[in-house]
């Protein structure tokens, strides 16, 4: 086993989970919806052991498909229930968010303990170290496509939902602008809010259920977060911002999973240590320093 | 199955499982008016980045205890390394807020999934360990109640009971602080520390549940029992006792199936049962409750619809439309029946007593200008009686 048959997949899977989630969550960070990400991460739990149970097999598509709707099912319950319930909306998250990971995982528990492709470990941190690709020997093996059909099944199903949001936000990149900056004013340009809402749910829905095989349900939070709030500190314009979390979030997976595969076992752990958790801690880090920096400079400002 | 259920219910199971039922309970009577707290404070989502993040606390006190005892799993190190990580992001969350570029949620969410990302790469490296493993603190992700060890429980239990004595002696003041700060600043009372006492106890529950209900879901048991109650009631006292009663009844009941099936994380059972009891009185509750508010809406439709059906009517308007049938006051052809003008005639009648009464008290406009209900709904018989004996 090599190089590009063992880490090459799975950071491959990492930077296309990572530029998925960091492209939505520049508009989460901005319309302050960040807890939506985490909302969703969880949520999508029982749709995800839905589509498994009812496909009868670990089959990506139909795991993504159930999770798509428990997402959207979830958005539309936070919404009923906090209507309903006159309850504010982090308060309508958390019931809901809560109730809907239980359920998933109750339900995970009655499918099927005995199955090692889909359990609560999986759900939780992600199985990147089994994307393995045994098509290629040597770097330039990767461009022939004759091997292509033998990519780990995350690889077309990110490729898919990231080429469905970089559409998106290069058709509707001024009207995701607007929505982001200002929802009043999006309103009052006829951009029902429902609509908008229920647009940025989707995409959100879409890189959490893309990007959660890869790195679980807690751990796709970062995803979405970190790059996106660095580059919003670093920069001051949406379009720059966008490409800077873009960069970023490049960064983070690999080098997360630097640090898991060379990095811990150079400090002293006995093996490689879990690659997503390892990419949450550096998109920690670049987040907290770029905080720094950013309080640096406006202290200098104001002196 | 449901021998031992119903044995765990009525605390006959044992030694050990009347402790964690016990334990259980306590924490979620505790948990319930904390939670209730901090919602008031709108800050309900806080005990869930605190919670995610004590999982490098427990895996760091883990690894320190392994230095120190030899064993990794000692309930006190994996405490109070719960409890420092979880203050810990509390504290990151708060540096890194900042009104302008990163929200407060944001900064949650930041926090939480960072710290637990440290947590798993924490436990894949103790995984790797030639010692033992990680054996057993996959449950503080979930909780397992049925394998916590005696120690475990009571700590569960203590730490549950002083916290509900502690609420019971502060709840005044900490009604009063969470309700109206700047009244509260006002009476003198020490706002900053019975704030610190709301997030200290949170902190601490959350720390002492982690074994039992687990680090994902024991959000629910702070913030799932309050919203509950906020569906039976409008006044404080009232809805953090129910709060109380929620979390500990449905920590109670969720930890007894969990007795019985040991296989499911009670975590995940508790929280189904909190759960079904807030849907529940979303659904049922007859103040506030869905269907009580779609039956309101309709009977408003209804009455709305009268008003317009019998004005028109009265003013010799074409009428129309099925319920103008359905009522009685229109026959097959269109024509306005017999019924119909006595009902218009009496609305008519009732409308002028209206005007006469709102021209002499015309400050109980706002009351009276709904005028789809009767006369009878907002005035005494007397009064009406009156009224109608002066328009004659």
């Amino acid at each position: 086993m090599t190089f590009w048959q063992i880490d090459f997949p799975a950071m491959l899977v990492a930077v296309l989970a990572a530029l998925a989630a960091a492209l939505v969550g520049n508009i989460l960070v901005l319309r302050r919806q960040a807890l939506m990400g985490d909302a969703l991460s969880h949520m999508v739990l029982p749709g995800i052991v839905a589509g498994y149970m009812i496909s009868g097999a670990a089959d990506s598509w139909a795991m993504a498909a159930g999770a798509m709707a428990a997402g959207l099912i979830g958005a539309g319950l936070i919404a009923a229930v906090q209507r309903l319930g006159k309850l504010d909306p982090a308060t309508a998250m958390g019931v809901v968010l809560t109730a809907m990971f239980a359920g998933g995982v109750l339900l995970l528990e009655a499918a099927d303990a005995s199955n090692v492709h889909l359990d609560v470990e999986h759900a939780l941190y992600g199985s990147l170290e089994s994307a393995i690709w045994l098509w290629p020997t040597e770097w330039t093996d990767i461009f022939n496509p004759a091997g292509w059909t033998e990519l780990p099944t995350e690889v077309p199903l990110l490729l898919g939902a990231l080429f469905v949001l970089a559409v998106a936000f290069a058709v509707a990149f001024k009207e995701i602008r607007l929505t982001a900056f200002d929802p009043d004013y999006a309103v009052s340009l006829g951009l029902p809010a429902w609509a908008t809402e229920l647009l940025i749910n989707g995409a959100a829905a879409l890189a959490v259920v893309a990007a959660f095989d890869a790195v679980g349900s807690i751990l796709v939070i970062a995803m979405l977060i970190c790059p996106a709030a660095t580059a919003r500190l670093l920069t001051d314009r949406f379009a720059m911002q966008v490409w800077v979390s873009l960069a970023f979030a490049v960064l983070i997976a690999i080098g997360g999973y630097a640090f898991a595969v060379l990095g811990a076992p150079a400090l002293g752990a006995p093996a490689a240590i879990n690659a997503a958790g390892a990419m949450a801690g550096v998109g920690g880090l670049v987040l907290g320093l770029a905080a720094w920096r950013y309080r640096a400079r406006k202290k200098q400002i104001i002196l | 199955m449901l021998v031992d259920f119903w044995d765990a219910l009525t605390l006959s199971g044992g030694y050990n499982a009347v402790v964690v039922m016990v334990g259980l309970a306590a924490l979620g009577a505790a948990a319930g008016p904390v939670g209730a707290f901090m919602i008031l404070k709108r800050r309900p989502l806080l005990a869930d980045a605190v919670a995610h993040a004590t999982l490098p606390g427990v895996a760091a006190g883990f690894l320190l205890a392994l230095v120190v005892t030899g064993d990794g799993r000692q309930p006190v190190f994996l405490l109070l390394g719960a409890a420092l990580a979880g203050a810990a992001a509390a504290g990151a969350m708060h540096w890194l807020k900042d009104g302008a570029r990163i929200s407060e949620d944001a900064a949650t969410a930041a926090a939480l999934s960072v710290a637990f990302g440290i947590g798993v790469g924490l436990l894949s490296l103790i995984q790797a360990l030639p010692t033992g493993g990680q054996a057993g603190l996959n449950a503080y992700i979930l909780g397992q109640a049925a394998t916590m060890t005696g120690l475990e429980a009571w700590t569960t239990a203590i730490v549950g009971t002083v916290a509900l004595i502690l609420l019971a002696v502060f709840f005044k003041e900490l009604s009063a602080a969470a309700f109206d700060q700047i009244q509260a600043i006002s009476q003198g009372l020490p706002v900053r520390a019975l704030d610190l006492l709301t997030t200290g106890l949170m902190l601490v529950l959350v720390a002492a549940g982690l074994r039992a209900v687990g680090l994902v879901l024991i959000l629910a048991l702070l913030i799932t029992p309050a919203a509950a109650a906020r569906f039976w009631t409008d006044r404080l006292p009232k809805l953090v006792l129910l709060a109380a009663v929620f979390g500990g009844g449905g920590a109670y009941v969720g930890g007894a199936l969990s007795a019985a099936v040991p296989g499911l994380p009670t975590g995940a059972l508790i929280v189904a049962i909190l759960s079904s009891i807030f849907f529940l009185s979303l659904a049922f509750s007859p103040r506030r409750g869905a269907i009580a508010a779609a039956w309101r809406r309709l009977k408003l439709a209804r009455a709305l619809r009268r008003r317009d059906i019998l004005q028109k009517i009265a003013l010799g308007a074409p009428v129309m439309g099925r319920s103008a049938r359905r009522f009685g006051w229109i026959n097959n052809l269109g024509h306005v029946t017999e019924t119909g003008r006595n009902a218009a005639a009496q609305w008519a009648e009732e409308e002028r007593l209206r005007t006469l009464y709102l021209d002499e008290n015309p400050a109980e406009a706002g009351r009276l200008a709904a005028s789809f209900r009767p006369l009878a709904a907002f005035l005494s018989r007397d009064v009406i009686a009156d009224l109608e004996r002066r328009v004659r």
